[in-house]
């Protein structure tokens, strides 16, 4: 159940509206689907450019033959690409899909079940290749940590610890 | 596509989404906006020209 309160401040402090409710729902839904989280707290216009700006950004990625990473032991920075990666909810799945084949997170052991690792790091590898390769895969993690971002934000504004501003009020320019 | 022109592009795509990210208002939009955009733009062309002088590996 939402609550909401409006809070008046003298001086050049705006009205501030604090609405809380329960963060699941809509970081679950900004984690889904980049923006919607926004969108479902109404925040319309940032909600629509940021599922734009995401979603170009993934798609660029794509575009420009990049790759997902999945976690590997020999390379223990890949557990961080990974999590940045997994940001983006199902859009990464499908560039799971794309890049390995299968929906996969965590590389084969060398020691244990080398003809896989070697399967799919032929797979990864010819997309090598492409000039373009590191940009995609840039373009891969900046998505995946702007969508980490955005379900943040989605849930700050839900326990009120990021107030929204009053159309009507026009304060001194200050980061909300 | 060029190396200019993807680092154009992610340098756009990377400050609109912190424009609207940390501003609630067009105006302060727009300064954060240029602000990163031009940082970025700027600050690549920056570096490139002072690497320009370390040879590639293998070029030499």
């Amino acid at each position: 159940m939402a609550t909401t309160a409006t809070a008046s401040e003298a001086g050049r402090e705006a009205d501030v509206v604090v609405s809380t409710r329960s963060p699941w729902v809509p970081c679950l839904l900004a984690w889904a689907i980049p923006g919607a989280g926004h969108l479902l707290l109404r925040r319309t216009t940032a909600g629509l450019v940021f599922m734009a700006v995401v979603m170009t950004t993934f798609g660029f990625g794509l575009a420009l033959n990049g790759t997902v990473y999945a976690m590997d032991p020999e390379q223990p920075l890949s557990y961080l690409s990974t999590l940045a990666n997994a940001g983006l909810g199902p859009l990464d799945a499908w560039a799971r899909v794309r890049t390995f084949g299968d929906l996969r997170y965590r590389m084969p052991d060398s020691r244990t079940d080398r003809v896989a690792r070697e399967q799919i790091l032929t797979r990864v590898r010819q997309r090598y290749g492409a000039a373009t390769h590191s940009y995609g895969r840039t373009f891969l993690l900046t998505a995946g940590l702007m969508n980490l971002l955005l379900v943040l934000d989605v849930f700050d504004y839900c326990i009120g610890r990021k107030p929204r501003r009053t159309p009507q009020s026009q304060p001194a320019e200050s980061s909300s | 596509m060029s190396h200019l022109m993807i680092m154009s592009l992610h340098s756009l795509l990377v400050s609109t989404f912190f424009a609207f990210l940390t501003r609630d208002r067009a105006r302060g939009r727009i300064r954060v906006f240029l602000f990163l955009f031009v940082g970025m733009m700027v600050g690549a062309m920056a570096l490139a020209w002072v690497m320009y002088p370390y040879p590639l590996q293998g070029r030499q």
